[in-house]
């Protein structure tokens, strides 16, 4: 069946090496261990109930349809802050191509970004059936998760330039992404609804475009409101303006990348 | 005239080595404010060259004659110093004996990846796919991980990677010579042979003389970053024993 709908794809030699590059960055991840691809969804998984049982019985969280609210929420920012994590290794992981063999440096990001994406999948999967079980709430805008989805991509793209670029000048990256990471998992509103916050402080949808994907991501898919196309615009733009600084830091800086590993 | 296959003009390459601790956040802004610990190593000067296409070409020089780094900003995982201009008329894979594959693939993974970087498609890769098997003659080893390859083993699915996806430059560090057994060897000297006249360009550095005189039909010296010469190895080779004597004495 896969084969039938591969043959009928145009042949496309930069499409399918990318694919390649993803399919095996995927598999070398959880080539070999004990529970081998489960850990894909499994990880998310405990984070979802460890947040769950903290936020409803600690801390008694009124938002509604709460566990789908943080499953959303925790998948699309691990989709997130795994792409940040790969890229800043990238160029160590991906020299044994970029020395030997002519290969144009963005398509490793594609791929990179593709092999995470393949995770995500794993885990959306998962949460389009708890919806489906535990929601009675349906609306056709529900469709336009899709552009939610591609806000994201370029925020991603952005990101892993940006982060691969600075990690060949700055060892110490990890402790600074340490210090982002910290700031946007709290920053992005993962378990806590940031609508209900009031005055400047709901300015950082605006300002932080993943608070702003994950709250139209949320009234989308689980509580089937219309979205927010003034934040969406907002958010994409700022995603578009990082990523073409993203682009420009790398072409300008990326060169010695190898040099200085 | 015949054609280009690699051009080099004005090539040049420092190399700045920073102090371990100025890599991080702290270290850098210490040394913008000392400017001590950055120190700057000329490893090639004003490299000039062009290579046709065919031509099997020698590079020869000591260790630290700025051989390797030449083939790496040839293969462009290095950026020449400003100025410098590299235009390569091909495809090409670097065969060095390290490890150009990934580790926890299998070998047939790891073809299927070089194979598309090189440019072709999928239903080409099947296609050729067998050939770089039985030539590299790891049939039973197809679906084992690289990791367990030994260098003979990864030398040998290079290569036929390399001749039968059909890489238009090779840039050899030291590749050919001790690689493989003897049946081994003689089929990567039929090819050598066959390759010359396919049209197909070989850089091959080296410190050996034998490998040098039988296949190279030019070779250059270099010599603490600059090239010292350029010509038949008749010529050359004697050169280059020369400087040998006067670094031993």
């Amino acid at each position: 069946m896969l084969e039938k709908i591969i043959d009928w794809i145009p042949e496309n030699n930069r499409l399918e090496r990318i694919w390649l590059m993803a399919k095996f960055d995927f598999v070398t991840r959880y080539y070999g261990s004990f529970l081998g691809l489960f850990w894909a969804l499994l990880k998310p998984l405990f984070q979802l109930g460890v947040f769950y049982i903290i936020f409803t019985m600690v801390f008694e969280s009124k938002t509604e349809n709460f566990l789908l609210f943080l499953f959303i929420g925790i998948i699309l920012y691990q989709f997130f802050a795994e792409s940040a994590t790969v890229s800043m290794k990238i160029f160590k992981t991906k020299k044994y191509l970029l020395e030997n063999i002519q290969i144009d440096k963005l398509d490793l990001f594609y791929s990179a970004i593709a092999a995470t994406f393949l995770g995500f999948i794993f885990n959306f999967t998962a949460f389009v059936f708890g919806n489906f079980l535990l929601n009675d709430l349906f609306s056709w805008s529900m469709l336009l998760f899709p552009l939610v989805l591609i806000n994201l991509l370029i925020l991603i793209l952005a990101t892993q330039l940006i982060f691969a670029t600075i990690s060949i000048y700055l060892k110490d990256i990890d402790n600074i992404w340490f210090v982002i990471n910290t700031l946007l998992f709290w920053g992005s509103g993962i378990f806590f609804d940031l609508s209900s916050l009031t005055g400047k402080a709901l300015l950082i949808k605006y300002i932080n475009p993943l608070a702003g994907i994950l709250m139209n991501a949320r009234s989308i898919l689980v509580y089937a409101q219309p979205m927010d196309m003034k934040l969406f615009a907002i958010n994409l733009l700022t995603s578009i303006v990082f990523l073409l600084i993203g682009l420009w830091i790398f072409k300008k800086y990326s060169a010695k990348a190898l040099e200085k590993l | 005239m015949s054609q280009i296959a690699i051009e080099l003009k004005n090539i040049s390459k420092t190399y700045s080595v920073l102090d371990k601790d100025s890599q991080s956040l702290k270290g850098k802004i210490m040394s913008l404010i000392t400017h001590t610990n950055r120190r700057e190593i000329k490893a090639l000067t004003n490299v000039n060259l062009e290579i046709k296409k065919g031509e099997f070409f020698g590079i020869m020089g000591h260790n630290g004659s700025g051989k390797s780094t030449l083939l790496r900003i040839m293969a462009g995982a290095y950026p020449p110093d400003k100025g410098g201009v590299v235009k390569m008329h091909g495809r090409f894979m670097l065969l060095s004996l390290g490890l150009g594959f990934n580790p926890m693939l299998t070998a047939r993974e790891n073809i299927y990846l070089n194979a598309s970087i090189l440019g072709l498609t999928l239903k080409q890769i099947g296609v050729i796919f067998h050939d770089i098997v039985a030539f590299a003659e790891l049939d039973k080893f197809v679906d084992t991980q690289v990791k367990y390859y030994s260098t003979g083993m990864v030398a040998r699915l290079k290569f036929a990677i390399a001749v039968h996806a059909d890489a238009d430059i090779f840039l050899m560090d030291e590749f050919f010579g001790g690689v493989g057994d003897a049946s081994f060897k003689e089929k990567s000297e039929a090819v050598f042979h066959k390759s010359l006249v396919e049209g197909r360009t070989i850089i091959h550095v080296s410190h050996s003389i034998k490998t040098i005189e039988k296949h190279c039909s030019r070779v250059m010296l270099l010599h603490q970053g600059e090239i010292v010469g350029i010509g038949s190895p008749e010529e050359i080779i004697p050169e280059y024993q020369s400087l040998s004597k006067k670094k031993r004495k």
